[in-house]
């Protein structure tokens, strides 16, 4: 079970990341359409 | 926008298919660490893909002189270190699993560390000179050499001295059996992890470009 662990954080620290990658790209698109 | 679909299914293929193929090895004591390779060695080429582009736009403006391409040039560089450190952590796990030890001071371990000094380096020059154009003019001249070190250090030094990645003239001992092989199964997941994380460096640097430049814009007035 031990051994499954840092696998799950790594997934969700992954998870987390295009999360945040697609939300800032969704910001910067709307920046850019009001400009 | 279809581009970055295609980046998101690449990498989700990549993440699956690193899990459920056979690791890119025969027999080792422990095949498993092998996944790594998936994400290790396209970090190592997107770090190359990165200073190259920083290179590019440091051409750009010495030829234009246009202050966008310093801008697109730093951000750039800025990912090439991000990658260079996730490329050597990821070695330095692998390493520890195949070699037994974190960091053993191969040949390619040692240029990926010079290659951290070097663009180290560069973020001081451009630190320590505050006149914008100065700045500009500085370190677009140390990214065209930061580059040639880039090639030196990444693809000539590690193949002419002995050492323990797969691809130096003589292999020591404790390399045998690290040799990858490519097979079909390897090459589905290695091939678009490599597209992949090249695509994501494009994708992350144009959102930082935009972002700083908008935020430039604001500053401006």
């Amino acid at each position: 079970m031990a051994n499954y662990i840092p696998m799950f954080v790594a997934l969700l620290g992954w998870l987390a990341l295009w999360g945040y990658l697609i939300s800032l790209d969704s910001k910067v698109r709307r920046m850019k359409k009001d400009e | 926008m279809w581009w970055k679909v295609l980046i998101l299914v690449v990498m989700a293929w990549v993440c699956i298919g690193a899990w459920i193929f056979p690791p890119p090895t025969p027999v080792r004591e422990n095949p498993e660490v092998f996944r790594i390779i998936y994400f290790h060695f396209p970090m190592a080429i997107g770090t190359v893909v990165a200073f190259g582009t920083a290179m590019f736009f440091s051409i750009r403006y010495l030829s234009t002189r246009d202050l966008k391409y310093d801008l697109r040039e730093v951000s750039s560089a800025r990912l090439g270190i991000i990658f260079c450190i996730l490329a050597a952590i990821s070695g330095s796990i692998f390493a520890k699993n195949t070699w037994g030890s974190y960091w053993n001071w191969d040949p390619r371990e040692t240029s990926i560390f010079m290659l951290l000094l070097v663009y180290a380096a560069y973020f001081a020059l451009r630190s320590a000179v505050s006149d914008p154009d100065q700045k500009a003019n500085l370190s677009a001249v140390y990214s065209l050499f930061g580059f040639v070190a880039t090639i030196f250090f990444i693809f000539i030094m590690p193949r002419i001295m002995p050492g323990l990645h797969p691809g130096s003239p003589k292999p020591t001992g404790v390399s045998e059996g690290s040799i990858i092989t490519f097979s079909f199964k390897t090459a589905i997941v290695l091939i678009p992890s490599v597209l992949g994380h090249v695509g994501l460096f494009f994708w992350i640097n144009k959102l930082a470009v935009d972002i700083a430049e908008s935020s430039k814009e604001l500053s401006d007035g």
